[in-house]
């Protein structure tokens, strides 16, 4: 960012917002000003939750979505069915998927789709840990008997999906994805080529 | 300056929140990059999605800079086969393997003719053939083509059946008799139609098998591994799923 006459610690705090996703220059400056002219309401809070943050947000052990505690709120809640794993890309996707709520199994976050031209290969994602918590399972108490695969409608997240399947071939599981086709409420005369061939091949019937 | 022009979109990488570096593959301009504004847009996400076929718009004050991509969709071929993990590992192979060996902004005619063939063969039986005819095709444009036309011996043009990995050049049956076992199967499909001995016979996942390993050898040896590199990640996939459907 330019130097001008604002002082090194502003420099450094619109330096910093303009790394944010979806901030540029001036929503940084604006962003920044408010913060300045709200410390004690707002600045001061803000910097204590960031530390909280820091400080305790990790990976869940057992499914790698972003939790305070070791093991989250969805894995040590012995109410979900622990039979059904449903897979994502990343914590967010959890997050959408619990804002719906329809969903009361569990999830594995993978930490991306494979990718190797951005450097993420099978190694570089949670693969091998899904791999050996379903083995796990197969001697608890709730053994896992479907994985849900809520991957991107991508060819990287539909590539990843497949390579899912011969990870988990051997496991002899029910792995199934996501429906791909109309979204509810969209008109067909706003749908791409894609959608539309995607929802004509996955129709089913009424009746 | 700007161009506009078919493309098959090869590679997007994220730039920043709201915009991507799209690579495409273009007969005249070869492998070319681009930024892409709003990509997570309703009307451009469909659009920029790996092995699309796009009319491309490129614009930019110099060549050599990034510059922007506008597009609409031609084909949606990345998005069709996406429950067809043979397909659709065909297609990221054929990709990963364009926007990794190719060079940047050099005319590629066959390159992009043989890619826009293959993705209209995707739908039939023999995808597998064309891919590994094209990434043949592939080792020829980068340099490293093999002679399959007649053995590396006898200089005869029939009963070609394997390839010596140290030349690129085809043996036949009886001269290749002493040293078998040191070189690759040449499966039919890939020889010139005079010198195959049914060229209409069709060929099994076997012999798609038997030319993924050749080409892959090559591609292998020739181009990636000159950098110190491994085959791309989606060509390694592809191949090991075709080995596992021969049981091999």
């Amino acid at each position: 960012m330019r130097a001008n006459s604002q002082g090194t610690e502003i420099e450094q705090l619109l330096y910093w917002l303009c790394k944010m996703p979806g901030f540029g220059p001036r929503s940084a400056k604006r962003i920044a000003l408010f913060l300045l002219q709200n410390r004690g309401t707002v600045l001061e809070p803000l910097i204590q939750a960031m530390e909280n943050a820091r400080a305790k947000v990790q990976n869940c052990q057992a499914c790698f979505a972003l939790s305070t505690a070791p093991i989250c709120s969805i894995c040590g809640d012995s109410r979900r069915d622990g039979s059904l794993i449903c897979v994502v890309a990343e914590s967010s996707d959890v997050w959408s998927l619990e804002r719906g709520g329809s969903f009361k199994g569990r999830y594995h976050v993978l930490g991306g789709t494979l990718a190797a031209l951005a450097g993420r290969g099978p190694d570089k994602l949670t693969i091998a840990a899904l791999v050996k918590r379903i083995a796990d399972s197969a001697s608890g108490l709730q053994p896992v008997q479907e994985v849900i695969l809520a991957l991107s409608a991508t060819v990287e997240g539909q590539s990843t999906a497949h390579y899912l399947v011969d990870c988990l071939r051997p496991s002899g599981l029910l792995v199934t994805r996501l429906a791909h086709g109309l979204p509810m409420g969209g008109e067909l005369d706003y749908l791409d080529d894609g959608t539309l061939a995607a929802a004509l091949s996955a129709r089913k019937p009424l009746a | 300056m700007d161009w506009h022009e078919s493309a098959i979109v090869i590679n997007v990488a994220p730039f920043n929140d709201s915009s991507s570096v799209a690579t495409v593959l273009t007969a005249a301009q070869g492998r070319h990059r681009g930024l892409v504004y709003g990509i997570h847009s309703p009307e451009q996400r469909g659009v920029w999605q790996l092995g699309n076929r796009i009319k491309a718009e490129w614009r930019g004050r110099l060549a050599e800079q990034l510059g922007v991509f506008s597009a609409e969709i031609l084909s949606p071929t990345g998005l069709a086969f996406l429950d067809d993990s043979l397909r659709l590992a065909t297609i990221a192979a054929a990709c990963e393997l364009s926007a990794t060996s190719l060079p940047d902004q050099l005319s590629q005619p066959a390159i992009y003719a043989g890619f826009e063939s293959l993705l209209q063969l995707m739908a039939g039986d023999y995808y597998l053939f064309a891919f590994v005819q094209w990434e043949v095709e592939l080792l020829a444009a980068l340099g490293f083509g093999l002679d399959l036309s007649a053995c590396a011996v006898s200089g005869e043009g029939r009963d070609l059946a394997f390839v010596s990995p140290r030349s690129g050049r085809a043996v036949g049956t009886v001269a290749a008799a002493p040293y078998r076992e040191r070189l690759l199967p040449l499966p039919a499909f890939l020889l010139p139609r005079e010198a195959a001995a049914d060229p209409q016979e069709p060929a099994d996942i076997y012999a798609a098998l038997a030319g993924l390993k050749l080409s892959g050898y090559f591609l292998q040896h020739r181009v990636y591994g000159a950098h110190h590199q491994d085959l791309p990640m989606a060509r390694q996939i592809l191949q090991s799923r075709v080995a596992r459907l021969c049981g091999d």
